[in-house]
């Protein structure tokens, strides 16, 4: 089954509270929250042999995991093809889903798998259309900032390489751990379902991944 | 001079007030262990820099996929 293929909004998920002395500013509700229920409902559904249904949740998670696929192996070659193999798996396991576990968070755990994989197996280097050029050349077309000068434009770009080697620096785990936190807004917990450790985990791992970064890219002050 | 916080609780005051996400009292008091704690100043002022780098990253990354989106839909 090959359903056309729909990019959507990037969900957004709230921050947990850390702890009594940490909060947040973020909303309380959000769209996956709300949508829980639905998409729930839309998954049983394809347990029952629905496959409208299937390609609605395809519609609407597609473009949120080829973003976070793309962030985690950093080629779009291969994050479009994880993308494909997440679904065909959430599609293979329809049989065994049960609505105690949240969609978004099934959907998101075997991704951080195959991405985890993907990147251990090294597919990612082996791919010819690495993300490497597109970002950096795709910037400088997409938004040419004519205030720039020559030189300003080396250096940007220099420190956008730093960046993402920085990323790519840290170990797999680490790297999802961020990637969740800092781009798709997981709450811990969500991170902690995903990767497979506790939360206390993932706030030390996320510790320790920023802790890198912060090292690496200390001289971008 | 030492850091008094416990060191799990220095750690989710770093990545807050890095990612802009503590509470107006939480960040002040944070700002305030930090006028007087070296470590603290050094990795809250980093992580904010880090937070700036990679929000700079995923403007890049974000851009590059839309040309490509866009490349296909002129195909």
């Amino acid at each position: 089954m090959t359903p056309d293929l729909v990019e959507s909004r990037v969900p957004r998920v709230p921050q947990p509270s850390w702890s009594a002395r940490v909060y947040y500013h973020r909303a309380t509700a959000s769209p996956i929250q709300q949508t829980q229920d639905r998409d729930a409902e839309l998954m049983l559904r394809v347990r029952d042999g629905d496959q409208r249904s299937f390609e609605l949740l395809l519609e609407k998670y597609r473009g949120p995991l080829i973003h976070f696929l793309h962030r985690m192996v950093q080629n779009d070659a291969v994050a479009e093809e994880l993308t494909q193999e997440v679904f065909l798996r959430v599609y293979n396991s329809r049989g065994n889903y049960e609505p105690s576990a949240k969609f978004t968070t099934w959907l998101f755990r075997i991704a951080t798998h195959l991405a985890l994989n993907s990147i251990r197996d090294g597919r990612n280097e082996k791919s010819h259309t690495s993300l490497d050029k597109v970002t950096t050349e795709g910037a400088t077309r997409q938004v040419p900032d004519l205030r720039r000068t020559v030189e300003q434009e080396l250096l940007y770009e220099a420190k956008l390489g730093e960046v993402r080697q920085a990323i790519r620096s840290l170990p797999a785990k680490q790297r999802a751990a961020v990637m969740m936190h800092k781009y798709d807004e997981m709450e811990y917990a969500q991170i902690a379902n995903a990767i497979g450790c506790s939360e206390s985990a993932v706030k030390s791992l996320l510790f320790r991944a920023y802790e890198a970064l912060r090292a690496r890219l200390a001289h971008m002050l | 001079m030492r850091c008094l916080l416990e060191p799990d609780q220095t750690e989710e005051l770093v990545v807050g007030y890095g990612a802009g996400t503590l509470d107006p009292s939480a960040t002040a008091a944070f700002e305030r262990h930090m006028s007087c704690c070296d470590v603290c100043r050094e990795a809250g002022t980093m992580q904010q820099v880090v937070w700036g780098a990679l929000d700079q990253w995923r403007d890049v990354v974000m851009s590059a996929i839309m040309d490509r989106a866009r490349a296909v839909e002129l195909r």
